[in-house]
C-alpha cells in the first residue's frame, strides 16, 4: 500500500518539516511506504546539507523578493523551487521497499519519472549520481537521506525554468550575473515546457501514475500528531538561523 | 592563517574546504553539494581532521579520512578523501 498526500504548496520551513515528519512515521512504522507531490509557496531556495547558506544563496535578495531560504535534511545542490516552474516530489518507505544501494535507489525511483517524462513526450535518462537528463540538460535533481531503517528521497521536476530568477538568487562562484551565464545556463537546464505540450496539471497527473502503479494508493492527509510535528520541526529547526546558517 | 578553496574531481561533486591553520589544521569546515550517509558524520571527518600537521602527506591524510569512514560506516557520495585533501591542499596555498 502506498499512502499518497494531498497535492498541495507550503513555505520551504513546512515543505521540509513535512518530509521529515514522514521519514519519521514511515521509520516508526506509524505509516506505510508515502507519496507528497508539493509545490513551494512563497517560491524557495533550498540548498544541500552540506552547502554553506551564505556562499551558495543571495539572502538578501531573497528577502527583497519575497522567497524563502531552507536547507535540505539531504545532501546534494542549491534549487531554486519557483511557486509555478516546478513540481517537488518525495517519496518515503522503509530501506526493504527500495533497493539496497543508494546509487541503484537514485536509479529506481528516478525511473518513476522518467516514464512518467517518456508519456509526455519527453525522452529522458537518468544521469548518475542524482540527476536526470533530457538531451544532456538537467531537467530534474534529486536526494535522498536514511534513518532508522527508512528512506527519503525527494527531488524536482523543472516545468518552466526561471533561468533568471535563479542567478538573481544564487551566488554562482561570485561571478556577476551576464547574459553569457543565462545562456550557459541554459544549455545546461531543460524543462518540461520547452520539450512538451504538456501543462503542469498533466505533469502532476503522470507522475501521480507512475509513482503510484501497482502499490494500491490510499489518499490521506497528514494526522493531527504528524501535523503537530511539522509545525514544530518547522518551528524549532527549518526555521532557525541555527539550522539554515550551521554551514 | 585562514583558507579556502574548492575543488571538483571527474565523476564527483564541488568540495570546498574552508582552514584555518598554522603548522597544523586548527579547524577545518567541508561543505558542497556532495552526500554523507550518516549525514551526521561529516562532523567526524572534520574532528579527526583538527590538529593534524600539515607536513603529512597527502596519502597519510587520504587514508586517515577513510579509516574514519570505514570505521563509523561512512558512505562517501560525490566525495572522496582524494577531493577532500586536493581542496585542502588548494585552501592552505590560498591565505585570505
Amino acid at each position: 500500500m502506498m499512502r499518497v498526500l494531498p497535492y498541495a504548496s507550503n513555505n520551504a520551513y513546512m515543505n521540509m518539516a513535512i518530509d521529515h515528519t514522514l521519514l519519521e512515521s514511515v521509520s516508526s512504522e506509524k505509516s506505510p511506504m508515502a507519496l507528497r507531490l508539493y509545490r513551494w509557496e512563497p517560491g524557495a531556495v533550498s540548498i544541500g546539507r552540506f552547502q554553506s547558506m551564505e556562499r551558495e544563496v543571495n539572502t538578501e535578495k531573497c528577502k527583497a523578493l519575497g522567497i524563502d531560504f531552507v536547507r535540505r535534511i539531504t545532501g546534494g545542490g542549491a534549487v531554486y523551487h519557483d511557486s509555478d516552474g516546478e513540481i517537488t516530489y518525495s517519496i518515503i518507505a522503509k530501506e526493504k521497499e527500495l533497493p539496497k544501494g543508494i546509487p541503484e535507489c537514485y536509479k529506481c525511483v528516478s525511473g518513476f519519472i522518467i516514464k512518467a517524462l517518456s508519456n509526455l513526450g519527453i525522452r529522458a535518462e537518468f544521469a548518475p549520481i542524482n540527476d536526470i537528463t533530457v538531451n544532456g540538460k538537467k531537467i530534474s535533481g534529486n536526494a535522498q537521506t536514511r534513518k532508522e531503517g527508512a528512506v527519503l528521497q525527494h527531488g524536482t521536476i523543472l516545468y518552466k525554468a526561471e533561468i533568471r530568477k535563479m542567478f538573481a538568487v544564487l551566488n554562482v562562484s561570485g561571478e556577476k550575473l551576464s547574459d553569457k551565464m543565462i545562456s550557459s545556463a541554459e544549455e545546461r537546464v531543460t524543462d518540461v515546457a520547452s520539450n512538451s505540450k504538456a501543462t503542469m496539471g498533466q505533469l502532476h497527473e503522470e507522475l501521480l501514475r507512475q509513482f503510484t502503479e501497482g502499490k494500491d494508493p490510499v489518499y490521506s492527509e497528514l494526522t493531527n500528531e504528524e501535523k503537530e510535528r511539522a509545525v514544530e520541526l518547522a518551528e524549532t529547526v527549518y526555521g532557525t538561523k541555527e539550522w539554515n546558517f550551521s554551514r | 592563517m585562514r583558507g579556502f578553496a574548492e575543488k571538483k574531481l571527474p565523476g564527483e561533486k564541488l568540495v570546498s574546504v574552508s582552514v584555518e591553520y598554522d603548522d597544523k589544521i586548527k579547524r577545518i569546515e567541508i561543505t558542497g553539494d556532495f552526500f554523507v550517509h550518516p549525514e551526521a558524520k561529516l562532523v567526524d571527518i572534520e574532528k579527526a581532521l583538527n590538529g593534524i600537521p600539515l607536513s603529512m602527506n597527502d596519502m597519510e591524510i587520504e587514508q586517515m579520512i577513510n579509516s574514519v569512514a570505514d570505521s563509523g560506516s561512512i558512505k562517501l557520495i560525490g566525495i572522496s578523501a582524494k577531493s577532500i585533501v586536493a581542496a585542502l591542499r588548494l585552501a592552505t596555498k590560498s591565505d585570505f
